[in-house]
Parts: C-alpha cells; sequence; structure tokens
C-alpha cells in the first residue's frame, strides 16, 4: 500500500546523490551563512557592553541562528518551481494518470530531497560550526522530541504554503518571481535571517501575528527554554496554521485539477 | 607554390583512462587523431574532405584554422603559420562550422554583420559589395530584419555562410555546411559555395558526410581514416567504386540459404539479407530471379550506398 | 583603440539584446531592491543594540555595503561572461572566437550583457551614493578619483579571481559549483571584516582578496586611513592577482591550442 509512496520518496533521493558536488559547496555555503550572523551578533553583544539583548543571551542567540539556518536550509525546497515545471512541461498529465495522490506525491518528492539535504549539506556544516561556536545544549529529552514534532509540522506547513504558491504561480504565469519573492518573506518574516527576539519589540509585536513564523521561531522557541504548558500551546498553534494551509493547498489543487481536465494540461 | 601546404602532421591526444583524480593507473593510452598527413592545395581548389566520424577531419580543420597545435609536421597557409600568427591567419580565413552559429541569438542578422564587420575591420565599400552579392543570391534583405532565434536551420545556414565570408576571406573551411539541411537549401548552399569559388577565386575545404555535397563541389577529394590519408586524387578516381554499386535489402519467407554469384559482403540473418552488387558484373532482375527460385520475396529495397558504405567498401578494397 | 570601437559595437548590441528581455529587467530590478532593502533593514536591526561593530557606525557599515554591491554588479554587468567560458567550450562556441581576429578574452567578456548585473547596478549605485550623502563624505577631485579607481581595482580583484576559477573550464567540464564557492567569500566582505576570526580575516585579504575590493577602500574613505599603505595594498594585490590569473589563462589557452576538446 505505502511501497509505492516509499518508492517515490527513494527516487527523490538518488536523484540527489547524484549532484553530490553541488551539495558540497551548498554545505560550505550553509557554513558560511551561520558563520556570518554568528559573527555579527557576537560583535553586537560586545559592542553593546551587555549580556543580555531582549531577554536573550549570547549563546541563546547564537543557537537559535545556527539552528535556525539548518532547519531553513532543510525546507527551502524549489517544490512550487518543481510543481510549476511539472505543469510547463506537460508532466502532470502524466502523473495525473499514475494511482497516485498527485499532491502527496510531490510532497514525498520534496520530503525525500530534503533528508538528503539534511544529511549531506546540512548536518557537515552544522557540526562544524558547533565546533565554532558555543551552543545550548537542549534542556531534556523530552525537549528535543518536541522540537522534532515541531520541526515536522513546519515542513508541512511550509510545504503546503509552497504547493498553494506555485499554483497561484501557474495562475500568474511567473512562478519565478513569486517563489523569490515567497522565499523573501520567510527569510525576513521566519526568524531566518534575524532571530524574531532580536527584532525591536515594536516590530516584533507585527511580525507574531503573521504565520511566517511558525515554520523556525516555533520549534527553536521549544528548544530554547519553553515549559511543557507553553510547548503545547505552541504545537497547538502550529497545527491550526498546518491544518489551515493543508485547506488552502487543497482548494487551490483542486482549481489546479480543474483547469487541466478542462485544458488538457 | 601551393597556397596550403601540410607535411607530415600528427596530433596526438592523449586519453586518461579513468577521470577519477585517485585512480591508480596514471598511464594515458595516445590516440593518433591525425597520423602523418601530407597535402598541397592550390588556390581556387574546392577540397572535399572526407573520412567516417572520428577519422581526423574536425582535427584537421582545426590545425589548419591555427585552433589546435600540431604535435609535429609543418603547416602553411599562404605562407604564414597558422597555430604560430592565429590573428593574421584569421583574417585570411572563414570557417563554418556546421552546427553552431556565430551569430547574436537575440538580435536581428544584420546587427551580428555589422559586429563582424568592426570586428574584421572590413570596409564600407567591401561590405556594401559583399552584402549586395550575398544578397543577390540568397535574397537576404527578407532575412536581415529578422531574429536569429527565428530563422529555419537553413536560413541561419545562409547567414552563417554570409558571416563568415564578409570579410572576403582567401580561403573558406566549412564543416558539414549541408547537415540537417533540405534538400532545396542544400542545393542553394551548393550552387553559392561553387559561385564564390568560381567568381571569387575563394579556396573551399569542406569536410561532409553527404556524397551530393562531393560530386556537386569538389573535382579532388581527400579521404582519410583513422587519421591516415587513404586517397587523394580526382573524385573520378573512386567513382566508379561509388555509381555502379547498389545495396539491396530482402526479406525472403524461408530462412536464407542460397550462394549468389558476384556478390560482395553477404549479410544474412536467418530470413533477412543485405548484399551489395556491382551492376558492371550482375544486374538487379538477375539477382531477384535467382533469389526467387527458390524461396519468396516478402519486401525487397534496392539503394545507391550512402558514403558511409561507399568508404567501408573502399577500405576494404585498398586493404586487399 | 580597435578593441575599443570593438567593445562600443559589441556594448550597443548587447544592450539592444537585453531589451528583448526587459520584463525580466524589471522584475530583476524589483527582486534586487527588496533584497537591498531586507539587507539594509538587517543593519538597522543591528544597529538598534550598539551604536557602532567594531568602531563601524551604521552608515559606514552601509558604505561598505554599497561599495561590495557596485563593485560585484560592475563586475556583472561588464566582466560576468567569464564565467560562461564551460558552456562556450562545451557547445565548440569558444572554436568560433579562436578563428577571429581578436583576442579570445576580449572576445569572451563581450559575448554578453548580464541582466542582473546590470539591474543591480542601479540599485547599487543609489545605495551607495546615499551612504556617502549620510556619512557626510566630502567627494573632491582627489577622493573622487581615488573613488573611481578602487571602484575599478575592485571590479579587476573580481575579475581575476572570476577568471582563475573560468580558466580551469580547459581542464574540467564543471566550474560553476566552484565559481560559487569563491564568490561565497564575498559575501564576508559586505561586512566590516574586523568582527570576524582573524584567520578569516587574512583568508579575506590574502587568499581569496574580496577584502581589497570593498572593506580595505572604506578604511581609507571612512575611517581616513593612510592613504599611501591603502592603495599600496589595493594596487598591488590587484596587480599581483591579475597578473596571476591572466598568465593562468594564458597557460589554460595554450593547454586548450594543444589538447582541444
Amino acid at each position: 500500500m505505502f511501497g509505492k509512496y516509499f518508492s517515490v520518496l527513494e527516487i527523490g533521493y538518488r536523484q540527489s546523490v547524484a549532484y553530490k558536488g553541488d551539495f558540497i559547496i551548498g554545505s560550505i555555503s550553509t557554513l558560511f551563512r551561520m558563520m556570518i550572523l554568528a559573527y555579527i551578533w557576537t560583535a553586537v553583544y560586545q559592542n553593546a557592553n551587555t549580556t543580555v539583548i531582549n531577554g536573550r543571551g549570547l549563546i541563546e542567540t547564537i543557537t537559535y541562528i545556527i539552528l535556525a539556518q539548518l532547519i531553513w536550509s532543510v525546507l527551502n525546497t524549489n517544490l512550487e518551481v518543481l510543481l510549476g515545471f511539472k505543469i510547463k512541461k506537460g508532466e502532470i498529465t502524466r502523473d495525473l494518470i499514475k494511482p497516485i495522490n498527485f499532491p502527496l506525491l510531490i510532497f514525498l518528492d520534496n520530503l525525500g530531497f530534503s533528508l538528503f539535504i539534511l544529511l549531506v549539506q546540512t548536518m557537515p556544516a552544522f557540526v562544524i560550526a558547533c565546533f565554532m561556536f558555543d551552543i545550548q545544549t537542549p534542556a531534556s529529552i523530552l525537549h528535543i522530541l518536541f522540537t522534532l514534532l515541531s520541526i515536522i509540522l513546519a515542513f508541512f506547513i511550509y510545504a503546503s504554503f509552497s504547493f498553494t504558491i506555485g499554483i497561484i504561480g501557474f495562475w500568474a504565469q511567473n512562478v519565478w518571481g513569486i517563489s523569490l519573492l515567497k522565499k523573501l518573506i520567510f527569510n525576513t518574516f521566519s526568524g531566518s535571517l534575524v532571530p524574531l527576539f532580536l527584532y525591536p519589540p515594536m516590530i516584533q509585536k507585527w511580525i507574531y501575528l503573521l504565520p511566517f513564523k511558525e515554520i523556525i521561531n516555533t520549534p527553536l522557541v521549544i528548544y530554547l527554554d519553553a515549559d511543557l504548558q507553553m510547548i503545547l500551546s505552541l504545537l497547538g498553534r502550529q497545527l491550526f496554521w498546518a491544518v489551515t494551509f493543508f485547506i488552502l493547498s487543497q482548494i487551490s489543487w483542486m482549481y489546479l485539477k480543474r483547469k487541466i481536465e478542462i485544458l488538457g494540461g | 607554390m601551393s597556397l596550403i601546404e601540410v607535411k607530415n602532421i600528427t596530433k596526438v591526444y592523449k586519453i586518461k583512462p579513468s577521470k577519477n583524480i585517485f585512480s591508480l593507473n596514471k598511464s594515458a593510452t595516445k590516440v593518433n587523431a591525425v597520423d602523418d598527413i601530407s597535402f598541397k592545395i592550390n588556390r581556387g581548389e574546392i577540397i572535399g574532405y572526407i573520412g567516417k566520424n572520428g577519422a581526423g577531419k574536425s582535427t584537421t580543420i582545426k590545425i589548419l584554422s591555427g585552433i589546435l597545435l600540431p604535435t609535429s609536421g609543418v603547416v602553411t597557409v599562404d605562407g604564414i603559420v597558422p597555430y604560430k600568427n592565429r590573428i593574421k591567419n584569421a583574417r585570411k580565413i572563414g570557417v563554418v562550422f556546421g552546427q553552431r552559429s556565430q551569430l547574436y541569438w537575440d538580435l536581428p542578422v544584420i546587427d551580428s554583420f555589422c559586429f563582424l564587420r568592426k570586428l574584421y575591420q572590413v570596409d564600407h565599400d567591401t561590405y556594401q559589395q559583399n552584402m549586395n552579392y550575398f544578397d543577390e543570391f540568397f535574397s537576404l534583405q527578407d532575412l536581415l530584419d529578422r531574429p536569429v532565434r527565428k530563422l529555419s536551420l537553413g536560413q541561419r545556414m545562409k547567414c552563417d555562410l554570409c558571416a563568415a565570408l564578409l570579410h572576403s576571406p582567401e580561403i573558406l573551411y566549412l564543416d558539414e555546411p549541408t547537415i540537417g539541411l533540405d534538400i532545396l537549401t542544400k542545393n542553394n548552399v551548393r550552387e553559392f559555395i561553387k559561385k564564390i569559388n568560381q567568381e571569387k577565386k575563394i579556396t573551399v575545404m569542406l569536410t561532409t558526410h553527404d556524397i551530393e555535397d562531393i560530386e556537386h563541389l569538389s573535382s579532388r577529394i581527400i579521404l582519410i581514416d583513422q587519421g591516415k590519408k587513404m586517397y587523394d586524387g580526382p573524385i573520378t578516381g573512386i567513382q566508379k567504386h561509388l555509381t555502379r554499386k547498389r545495396l539491396i535489402k530482402v526479406v525472403t519467407e524461408k530462412p536464407f540459404t542460397q550462394v549468389l554469384e558476384n556478390i560482395e559482403q553477404p549479410n544474412i540473418k536467418e530470413c533477412h539479407a543485405n548484399f551489395v552488387i556491382d551492376l558492371d558484373q550482375n544486374s538487379i532482375p538477375n539477382v531477384i530471379n535467382a533469389i526467387s527460385g527458390s524461396n519468396v520475396i516478402k519486401d525487397i529495397t534496392v539503394q545507391e550506398p550512402n558514403l558511409e558504405q561507399i568508404l567501408f567498401h573502399y577500405y576494404q578494397q585498398i586493404e586487399k | 583603440m580597435y578593441y575599443i570601437s570593438l567593445y562600443y559595437t559589441a556594448f550597443k548590441y548587447n544592450l539592444k539584446s537585453l531589451y528583448e528581455y526587459r520584463f525580466d529587467f524589471w522584475v530583476g530590478i524589483i527582486t534586487l531592491m527588496i533584497m537591498q532593502g531586507i539587507g539594509l533593514m538587517f543593519l538597522w536591526v543591528i544597529y538598534q543594540y550598539t551604536t557602532a561593530l567594531s568602531g563601524w557606525s551604521l552608515n559606514e557599515v552601509v558604505f561598505i555595503y554599497g561599495f561590495q554591491q557596485v563593485v560585484h554588479s560592475l563586475y556583472i554587468t561588464f566582466f560576468g561572461n567569464v564565467t560562461g567560458l564551460e558552456q562556450l567550450i562545451k557547445h565548440g562556441t569558444f572554436d568560433c572566437y579562436l578563428v577571429r581576429p581578436a583576442f579570445p578574452l576580449f572576445q569572451l567578456m563581450i559575448t554578453k550583457l548580464n541582466i542582473t548585473g546590470f539591474a543591480g547596478l542601479i540599485v547599487s549605485i543609489i545605495l551607495l551614493v546615499y551612504s556617502v550623502y549620510r556619512i557626510g563624505l566630502q567627494l573632491n577631485l582627489a577622493k573622487f578619483v581615488a573613488l573611481m579607481v578602487f571602484l575599478t581595482t575592485g571590479v579587476l580583484i573580481y575579475f581575476s579571481l572570476s577568471l582563475i576559477v573560468s580558466t580551469c573550464a580547459f581542464w574540467l567540464t564543471r566550474t560553476m559549483r566552484l565559481q560559487q564557492l569563491i564568490f561565497d567569500f564575498s559575501e564576508f566582505t559586505r561586512y566590516p571584516i574586523d568582527i570576524f576570526h582573524s584567520g578569516l580575516q587574512l583568508v579575506l585579504t590574502v587568499v581569496i582578496p574580496f577584502a581589497l575590493a570593498s572593506y580595505y577602500p572604506a578604511l581609507f574613505f571612512v575611517k581616513e586611513a593612510a592613504f599611501l599603505e591603502i592603495s599600496l595594498k589595493i594596487l598591488g594585490g590587484t596587480l599581483l592577482f591579475y597578473v596571476i590569473s591572466y598568465r593562468f589563462w594564458r597557460f589554460g589557452l595554450k593547454y586548450y591550442h594543444s589538447t582541444g576538446t
């Protein structure tokens, strides 16, 4: 029953192995980004002559930055570009014939790719970064498990969102531009560029109203210090956004399917 | 004195056994892409330079045009050694590599011409004269304002030919100029090459797989195989091998077992038989009669052998 | 003179080619403006908590940032084609260049104009001019000339490093990834390099000297470091890397002449 889906996952993984040279470079790029951000904030703490900014110490900040890069580099795949490509090349009609749920197919393809990125690209960078900088160890095993759960939810949120964006891109006939815009927005408001607690409080207030924080800030807040009650409420909120984006992606998928059935791809 | 003199050139390529830098076996095998070739070409000739894929045709053209350095031997083109004096040689030659264009992809053809005019420093009068000359033959006016990407392959080839001739070169090297073109365009291109050769006295050297190119254009061919020169002389020298042969493919009902007389190279697989007959020694009706005497012919095709097949036979004969 | 007029002609036609992609041009401009905007916002957030990073104020860092962006965009616009060598060799177009009577490297440079570079140039020049205004930098004639010279040497540094990597295309089939790796280092030099580890500072000054293209010029203009010392460092480094890259290019070309593809 799940064998066929598993094979899709495996293919996504295998295709990626062919480009291992690219991933070594990708790994170094990830490390560089971790380094730039960590050095900059170290300098800020030193120059500000303080150990605490907005209630967070340097170690917490650096832990946040490095883990944020870790999560971001795993999430940040090109699902909508893949989708746009499939629609454009007419591959989607071929996939629709297969006895497989198409959104699930794309999702698994993406998951295979992400797992691979995690393994060969992000992990090496992360390990090196751990040697270079002080990183806060998790408070308990439970915190690790809840963080992982939260990252899985984050992956689901981001994939659903990307899927919807891909279909909007198809409708607007410019996937590339919209995809870039999406990345820039997530980059700014999720915590991947600047830890959200480091934004000036006035701006933080607005950013916390947006859903983008769920993919990076929420898992990291759980990792850093949340107590059980707070963790549960954070996960509950994430679940709410996951369901919302899932429904959105299903609606847009239905729209696309009808379009394809009428136009014949 | 000849325009182009090639003396004993050899080009050795080293082929590494594996791309892996860690592989222990570092010894590279050497391949002679061009092996001790000599020839002379006089002003105004059209030379057909033929051979199988990988025979060394392109390598020779690259050495003559100054792109490649020969491992040994000497080449002079109008007194210049092309690979030592690349730029001076480049002004005297025009080159068209069949499948790649040197025109600006997104711009109208005329813009590429203007750019090349600057690059080759062609003066206004020569440029105008040449353009009128090309236009008379190809009616370029209709094409000049169109972006290159919107031209058909044939139209692009015409424009590429003209681009290579803008600076009135003395020598034109053509690497498979008619590849992929339709028959009308092929003829058109051939006529044009013939015309510039006769009227402008441009020496032409072309490589091709198309036997008709050779038949239409060149009185002299140079044939190479595995880097070695196999034949150099008038086309009539091997023409008798060429035009009197037919390739016959037969499909029969029962397995083909007959032994036919005067047949070269029969290639039989059960009910399918391919063979070449020489019309001077045999005739097609005779062959058909001979086969249908003891078998039933389900299908039969008669072809003039293409260049590859002819060359194949030719090589076999010289080896004998 | 021949090359100048040829460059002008090619520039004219390349610009015309760009016009075919004017939609991409506007998309490029808008995205680059947003990206630069985010970059600036990032700097602004940092300076909410401190007035200086290793002695550099916000506007001074914007100067480094802008200077690097201008250099990078100029490099992409005028020399970015160098990175396309691998494609030219792969498709055999490079042979066409070799049968023409002009230097191959020159022809490589004028293959096309890069659209993102051109869009980035406009955005980054605005950024640099803005920071000059905010710092209150008095650009007299001498300083203006120095600015132009250091922009030029900066572009030459980028060009040289890129040429070294591109030349590897004579031996390797793919150089794009290596190119990206080298240019990832340039991201460090958008910020004052004093904040990085001293080993990294050394790498950025001596081994992959992107700092010579943005940080050291800023030292002179903003920190009023001694002109002689700075310019010797920059000019010496530029000359050295330019000579190395050009020698390497000649070497690669010679290799190509003797082996083909």
